[in-house]
C-alpha cells in the first residue's frame, strides 16, 4: 500500500487497527510541525523530542477519539502538541527564561510545486498563505503573540517578561490577530 | 472605541481564542457570545486563524532518534491503540436501556451510580488499597434548566466515560446540545446529543486525552452539528477532579 498517497483521516483509521506503518506516515508528515512548535515552546532539544515523541505516542493510543468536529487532523494533531509542550513548559518554567517564538524566515515561501499529492499541496498553500500573513505583522506584535500562544503566558505574564505596560501587550495582541484575520479573510470562511 | 464594540465582545474575542483570559472574563465572553450572531460569525473567524498560526513557524526536523525511539515503544511495550467501537459494560447497559425503557433506565442508572459512589466513598474512607472502581458524577443544573440531571461515569482506567442525562429541554432542528471538557483553560468539544421527548440522551464522550485528566466537563446549547467554542446557554456542569 502506498501510504503517501492516503488522506489523514485515513491513516487515523489505519492506526486504530495498529497499523504502525500509518503511524510512521503521519510521523513523517507533521513531526517537523509538531516538533518546532515543541521547541518554540519549550527552547529546549531534549524537551522537545521528549514531547514529540509523546503526540505521536497519544495519537496512536488515542486515534479513535479524533472526530472531524475537532476540526483538521493535523489540528488536532497541533492543539495535542501545544498543549504538552505548554504543560512542560509550565513544569520547566522556574529554571526558564520566557522565549521568543523563531518567526524568523516566516516570509520565506515554498510554493507548490503542483506534483505533490492533495494533501501536501493543500498543507504548502496553507503555510504559504499564513506565513505571508505573519511577515506582515511588526515585530512586536510578532513578539507578544508568539508568547501567548506557544507558552500559554497571560497578559500580565508577557507585560512583565517584556517590560511593556498592560495595556500595549493587550493592544498588540488583539491587533495582531485581527490583522491576521482580515489578511486571511479570503481563505476564512 | 466605538459604542457598538462596547455593547459587543469583539476586542476581547482574540484573547478568548487564544485562551488567555481570565475565567471570569471569559464567562462573559461565552455569554455574550451566545446571544450574539455577529460576535459568533467573528469569533468563528478568529479560531480558523489561530488554527492555522503553528503552520507559520520555521520548521525544523526533529532527530531520527525520536522516530526510532517512538516504534521501538510502540513495539517494545506492545501499546495498542484503542478500538474504535470500544464500549464498556456501561454503555451497553445505558444503550439497552435506552432503547427499551428510558425512564426505568435512567432511574436504574442513577440508582447503580448511587451505589457505586457509596462503595467508592467506603473504600476511601476505609484507605483499601484495592483497586478504584468507575467515577460517578452528578451534574449540577443551572438556572435555565432547573429540571434537568446529568450523570458522568467515568471508567475505572479514566480514560472513558458516559453521559447520561435526563428532563433536558427538547430542542429545535437547528440546535443540539455539546459537551465541553475543560483543562488548564483550555476547552475541547467531547461530542454533541440530542435527547428524546422525555428529555432523556446517553452519549459516550471523546476526547484527545484520558477523562480523568480534565478539570470541568460543562453543557451547552449549540447550533446543530455543534460549536467550536460554547456559544450558547449553559445547562449543565461539574467538576471531575472531586
Amino acid at each position: 500500500m502506498d501510504y503517501t498517497s492516503l488522506n489523514d483521516e485515513t491513516l487515523l483509521r489505519l492506526i486504530t487497527r495498529a497499523d504502525e506503518n500509518a503511524l510512521g506516515e503521519l510521523y513523517d508528515r507533521y513531526s517537523r510541525l509538531v516538533y518546532s512548535v515543541a521547541l518554540n515552546t519549550l527552547s529546549d532539544t531534549l524537551l522537545a523530542e521528549e514531547a514529540t515523541q509523546d503526540v505521536f505516542e497519544r495519537v496512536w493510543r488515542k486515534a479513535s477519539t479524533y472526530s472531524a468536529e475537532h476540526g483538521r487532523v493535523v489540528t488536532w494533531l497541533v492543539s495535542i502538541a501545544r498543549h504538552r509542550s505548554i504543560d512542560l513548559y509550565r513544569q520547566q518554567r522556574s529554571n526558564k527564561e520566557n522565549i521568543l517564538v523563531d518567526w524568523e524566515g516566516a516570509e520565506a515561501v515554498d510554493l507548490p510545486d503542483g506534483q505533490n499529492v492533495e494533501w501536501e499541496a493543500d498543507l504548502k498553500q496553507r503555510q504559504q498563505r499564513i506565513r505571508w500573513a505573519v511577515g506582515q505583522l511588526p515585530i512586536e506584535q510578532k513578539q507578544a503573540l508568539g508568547m501567548a500562544f506557544f507558552q500559554g503566558l497571560s497578559h500580565p505574564e508577557i507585560a512583565s517578561a517584556l517590560g511593556e505596560p498592560l495595556g500595549t501587550v493587550k493592544t498588540r495582541i488583539r491587533l495582531a490577530m485581527q490583522k491576521l484575520r482580515n489578511l486571511l479573510k479570503d481563505e476564512i470562511a | 472605541m466605538s459604542e457598538v464594540q462596547e455593547l459587543h465582545v469583539i476586542d476581547r474575542l482574540p484573547d478568548y481564542v487564544l485562551d488567555i483570559l481570565t475565567d471570569a472574563e471569559a464567562s462573559q465572553v461565552a455569554e455574550h457570545l451566545a446571544g450574539c450572531q455577529a460576535c459568533r460569525e467573528e469569533f468563528l473567524r478568529l479560531k480558523q486563524v489561530a488554527d492555522e498560526i503553528p503552520l507559520a513557524l520555521v520548521q525544523t526536523a526533529p532527530p531520527a532518534r525520536v522516530k526510532d525511539a517512538l516504534m521501538g515503544s510502540i513495539q517494545a511495550h506492545k501499546i495498542k491503540p484503542i478500538p474504535a467501537s470500544r464500549s464498556t459494560s456501561w454503555q451497553k447497559l445505558a444503550d439497552i436501556l435506552r432503547l427499551r425503557l428510558p425512564a426505568l433506565g435512567v432511574a436504574l442508572i442513577m440508582v447503580l451510580a448511587l451505589g457505586n459512589l457509596l462503595l467508592w466513598q467506603q473504600l476511601k474512607l476505609s484507605n483499601s488499597q484495592t483497586t478504584s472502581p468507575m467515577r460517578v458524577l452528578a451534574l449540577a443544573n443551572t438556572n435555565n434548566a432547573p429540571q434537568a440531571l446529568g450523570t458522568l461515569v467515568v471508567g475505572q482506567s479514566g480514560d472513558y466515560g458516559s453521559l447520561v442525562v435526563d428532563h433536558l429541554q427538547t430542542l429545535d432542528n437547528a440546535h443540539q446540545y455539546q459537551v465541553w471538557l475543560n483543562r488548564d483553560g483550555e476547552r475541547i468539544s467531547a461530542g454533541t446529543f440530542s435527547v428524546n421527548h422525555e428529555g432523556y440522551a446517553s452519549l459516550e464522550l471523546k476526547a484527545p486525552i484520558p477523562l480523568i485528566l480534565y478539570d470541568t466537563i460543562g453543557i451547552t446549547v449549540e447550533p446543530t452539528g455543534g460549536s467550536p467554542g460554547p456559544t450558547g446557554i449553559k445547562v449543565l456542569g461539574g467538576d471531575i477532579t472531586r
